[in-house]
């Protein structure tokens, strides 16, 4: 028998809400509003601007009036169910047992008016499962009280809160709560040659080259002079001639500068970053440290690292090194591991060695001694017919404007080119399927993608939130599939998954993965939470 | 490596989301169609429109009743199951602990014919929300007990 759904009219918000949810539209469209002001031409003021501010301002204010006359709620025993919406309307349930913090906001016209918003947040970190804007202060405690007495109860293990044990699984707590500070030995410590082999090996100088012609075009020494100083030398070299030699001479010696440049920016960035980077902790907690200026970090326990990424790329492997990320729900916003907050790695560059001897004692896996399970035989067939045909897609309309354009002997060279892309794709495609593979083991699946840019990624199977089993028409004329999980954490570049396996295989994958001994035991709790539920309301 | 290599019998929805994603595609597609339309009559190739808006609805239909014959939802004892995709086909399950949260939508199409659209949301970064389209909305409340466990 269904659920009965709520009767009674529900709760409202403040009668504030409306002044305040058309505040917050305002600062999401600041940016707009601000280029509105900035880079409008005052000298063509006609009144269009004042219609456009019109009909934004009723735009605006009819969404903030419909969101909040629309927006009830009900705080039922276990559950809190939220209805909204005009045009699409929305009827949200939200267990307690799946709230893991609840965020109160109160800036100074909160304060003035007396009023807080409440964000009840599960943790994914992208954003919170209800927004009320606005409550009362009386009614926010209410049902904060509400929410805690409910986790509380579960953690006394009163019977009828036996489902709110997820919240301790939840994993949504913020980055530094309730974890301990990690006391052991330093399991990994930078030395500051890697650093230096670190900053040649990734890019990381992009930024700083940026403000550098920033700051160069502001002190009158722009882009221009510097290749006009690289012309005048090769000129002064040649002899004052400006033949093909002299071009190609000028633009091997500037793309030289160029990398040069960007290199030893990326050194610097390197050393600011991660300058005595120390690991320290044991099987249970670990905590990180660098930093040159600020001295930057997390802690963490073990369990809740959810993705290891082992990046192992050719410039990794030329120097031989390699360097550990972590992912940690909590820290895990979009964008590549600069962006990210606390402890994002477990070593930025080390040998492969160490990077062997810390993931076996921290995570106790021996990745040297995996047995790889290969992707499907014509894997590298159907990677290398992808790479060519965007390949073509590229080449094709250079070389045929190219042919009406350029004289025999160019054209000749740019064929050339063109050919050896298409050999280059067609190898290294072939490359990267024998190089890629999975293994499953019972606390993670473990993925190796590509040759030349790899990365090893160690996926914690009790994170996974959900598993999909893919295939595209091609994959289905030749008999594959590719399986993808999906976490608390990681971003877009970072998301377990693999493709390009036999499709027996990857159902097998899939099935493996998608079954959660750890979830099917909470399920089975709160099974029993009802079943007790239902036998209080019967005796009662 | 241990198999469970079976999947779940999956269930239909209801057969009126064909025309529902027709209205959807076709009112998406026109409006492209449209300006594309006008300059072709500008360009005095105005015998092309009709051409045109007819592959902009019967594609929309074409792509609708193939989306709607692959689509399917069971709800099994471990969790959730949705089957979906036309020309990428995928199968996602949502264990039932991963649930944070349910939505019941209707949108006015749905409200006009009296359907309902169950959207699970879990705690992803990328595919946290899986949606069924074309419930009866006593259907919808019931799955999302379902799923919740709340039902006994």
């Amino acid at each position: 028998m269904a659920r009965d759904l709520p009767t009674s009219e529900g709760s409202r918000l403040h009668r504030f809400s409306f002044f305040f949810v058309l505040l917050a539209q305002l600062w999401s469209l600041a940016p707009l509003l601000l280029a509105a002001i900035f880079l409008g031409r005052s000298d063509r003021y006609d009144g269009w601007e004042m219609i456009g501010t019109g009909v934004a301002a009723i735009v605006l204010s009819a969404y903030s009036l419909i969101y909040t006359l629309s927006f009830r709620f009900w705080l039922l025993d276990d559950e809190i169910v939220i209805k909204k919406g005009f045009f699409d309307r929305t009827l949200r349930h939200i267990p307690f047992a799946r709230i893991s913090n609840i965020a109160h906001k109160q800036n100074l016209l909160h304060r003035i008016f007396r009023v807080v918003e409440l964000n009840l947040e599960s943790g994914s970190g992208l954003q919170s499962e209800a927004k009320l804007t606005v409550l009362t202060k009386a009614e926010a405690a209410n049902l904060e009280q509400k929410i805690r007495a409910y986790h509380l109860g579960a953690a006394d293990g009163t019977a009828s809160n036996e489902g709110a044990t997820d919240f301790a699984y939840t994993e949504s707590i913020p980055q530094n709560f309730g974890d301990v500070p990690a006391e052991g030995a330093t399991l990994s410590q930078t030395q500051f040659g890697d650093l230096i082999r670190l900053g040649l090996i990734s890019n990381r100088g992009m930024l700083l080259i940026g403000a550098s012609f920033y700051f160069l075009s502001q002190t009158g020494l722009s882009r221009n002079n510097v290749f006009k100083g690289i012309g005048n030398t090769v000129e002064g070299w040649l002899g004052g001639t400006h033949g093909p030699l002299f071009w190609l001479l000028s633009a091997l010696i500037s793309i030289a500068l160029i990398l040069i440049v960007v290199r030893l920016a990326s050194i610097v960035v390197a050393i600011v970053q991660f300058y005595d980077f120390k690991l320290s902790g044991n099987a249970v907690n670990l905590r990180t440290e660098s930093g040159l200026l600020t001295r930057r970090g997390g802690q963490a326990r073990v369990e809740r690292v959810a993705l290891v990424v082992i990046n192992n790329g050719w410039l990794y492997r030329l120097f031989l090194r390699q360097s550990v990320q972590v992912f940690l729900p909590g820290n895990a916003l979009q964008g590549d591991s600069m962006e990210r907050s606390g402890m994002t790695h477990l070593t930025p560059v080390a040998t492969q060695a160490n990077v062997n001897a810390l993931i076996e004692r921290i995570f106790d896996l021996q990745i040297s001694a995996l047995r790889w399970h290969p992707l499907a035989p014509k894997a590298g067939r159907r990677m290398a017919k992808k790479a060519l045909f965007f390949g073509a897609v590229i080449w094709l309309p250079i070389l045929i404007f190219a042919s009406f354009t350029l004289s025999n002997e160019l054209l000749a060279g740019l064929y050339a080119c063109a050919l050896l892309t298409f050999m280059w794709l067609y190898y290294s495609r072939h490359k990267d399927a024998r190089a890629s593979g999975y293994v499953l083991l019972p606390d993670f699946w473990i993925i190796k993608t590509g040759y030349f840019s790899q990365t090893i990624q160690l996926v914690r199977r009790d994170a996974i939130q959900t598993a999909s089993l893919g295939s595209s028409h091609f994959d289905r004329t030749t008999a594959m599939a590719g399986v993808r999980v999906d976490l608390m954490v990681g971003s877009m570049s970072a998301t377990p998954k693999i493709s390009y396996l036999e499709h027996n295989d990857a159902t097998q994958l899939f099935h493996a993965l998608r079954i959660d001994t750890k979830k099917i035991d909470q399920s089975e709790t709160a099974r029993r939470r009802i079943e007790n539920a239902s036998a209080v309301s019967a005796g009662a | 490596m241990t198999t469970h290599a079976s999947f779940p019998e999956f269930t239909m929805i209801d057969s009126r989301m064909r025309w529902v994603w027709f209205a959807q595609y076709s009112f998406w597609l026109s409006i492209p169609a449209t300006g594309l339309s006008i300059a072709l009559v500008v360009l005095g190739f105005w015998w092309i429109s009709p051409i045109l808006f007819a592959i902009v609805y019967l594609g929309s239909y074409f792509y609708a009743t193939k989306a709607y014959a692959r689509f399917g939802y069971a709800i099994a004892e471990a969790g959730l199951w949705i089957r979906h995709g036309i020309i990428w086909q995928a199968i996602r399950f949502v264990p039932r602990a991963r649930v944070q949260h349910t939505d019941v939508i209707h949108g006015p199409i749905d409200r006009k014919l009296e359907l309902a659209q169950l959207v699970v949301n879990t705690a992803g970064m990328q595919l946290q929300h899986v949606s069924i389209p074309g419930l009866t909305e006593a259907k919808a409340h019931a799955l999302r007990d379902q799923l919740l466990m709340l039902s006994s």
